[in-house]
């Protein structure tokens, strides 16, 4: 095949017979492989609390119930939290610098 | 009133279920044709005959997948053994609800078989091009075959020189059965950017045979 015949369709039949595939002796194979290391494998180890946490959470608090409880977060802290009277000094916190008497 | 004789008389007999000395209560052998979920559950539950089940259903798409991304028989061989242990081990964090069985195996076996193709590549190992080219068929035969066998042979070598993300999507676009989506999960991708990769992989692909032809 030259390369001017290396067309989508040319190159996707190619592909489908060109890619490997592995014979019965080899699945035969893994398959009593498998079977012998399982045999001699602890079994599976039980969820832990959190894998039963991160399971349960999708249906406990679904997608963008997340973004939601921070809004609410915030909306709750600006609210409760006390308005500052005293007046601001925009240059305030560059005086705690060490080298804020040289220039100010 | 027999019943109300009878009853008392069969829960006395019947064994406390929460005493120390109670028999185990019979395993139920669960049929090789349940689901994969079914069969996941009982292998989670300790069951190895039901993973078994799994790996008799699974086993050589599993070793497909990861022969196509490797390309070597022997290496594909220890991926797709230590894709499935580690689905063995992990049985009881498999959701069913989240995703299949098969897409969660596949993910499972495309990492592993990605991250052997890329140490193999740090490691100066032989990989990939000459590795797929043992594939080609040397029989001899009529021209035309000879012809075909020569252009697979150099489709292979192709296939080999391309980085093992794009041989894993390839290798997941082309398998049977499988849909996009599945695909897709398997590599972590949503299905536009398995596309995008694809695109990208026949793109190299066709690169790599005009500069082989």
């Amino acid at each position: 095949m030259t390369r001017e015949n290396w067309e989508d369709g040319a190159l996707e039949a190619a592909l489908r017979r060109a890619l490997p595939r592995p014979d019965a002796a080899a699945v035969a194979r893994l398959e009593a492989a498998v079977a012998r290391r399982i045999a001699r494998a602890p079994l599976p180890a039980p969820l832990g609390p959190m894998g039963q946490l991160q399971r349960l959470l999708p249906s406990l608090a679904p997608a963008g119930w997340g973004a939601l409880a921070a809004g609410l977060g915030c909306a709750l802290w600006l609210g409760l939290h006390p308005v500052s009277t005293a007046p601001i000094d925009p240059l305030g916190p560059l005086l705690s610098l060490p080298v804020a008497g040289e220039f100010l | 009133m027999p019943h109300a004789l009878a009853l008392p008389r069969t829960l006395a007999d019947a064994p406390a279920p929460w005493r120390r000395d109670a028999p185990a209560p019979p395993r139920r052998m669960i049929p090789p044709s349940a689901d994969d979920a079914a069969l996941m559950r009982a292998a989670a539950a300790g069951d190895r005959s039901a993973f078994g089940h799994l790996v008799h259903r699974h086993g050589e798409r599993t070793l497909r997948i990861a022969l196509r991304v490797l390309g070597q028989k022997a290496e594909a061989e220890e991926v797709a053994q230590e894709a499935l242990l580690r689905a063995w081990q992990g049985a009881a964090g498999f959701d069913p609800e989240r995703a299949r069985f098969t897409t969660w195996l596949h993910r499972i076996v495309v990492n592993l078989a990605i991250d052997r193709a890329r140490r193999q590549a740090t490691a100066g190992l032989r990989a990939g091009p000459e590795a797929l080219a043992e594939w080609a068929d040397p029989a001899p035969g009529p021209e035309e075959r000879a012809v075909a066998a020569q252009e697979e042979a150099g489709l292979r070598a192709a296939l080999g020189k391309l980085p093992p993300k794009y041989r894993a999507a390839i290798a997941l676009a082309y398998e049977e059965g499988l849909s996009g989506a599945e695909a897709a999960a398997a590599l972590g991708l949503s299905e536009r950017a398995l596309e995008g990769v694809l695109y990208r992989a026949r793109l190299a692909l066709r690169r790599h045979l005009e500069e082989g032809s």
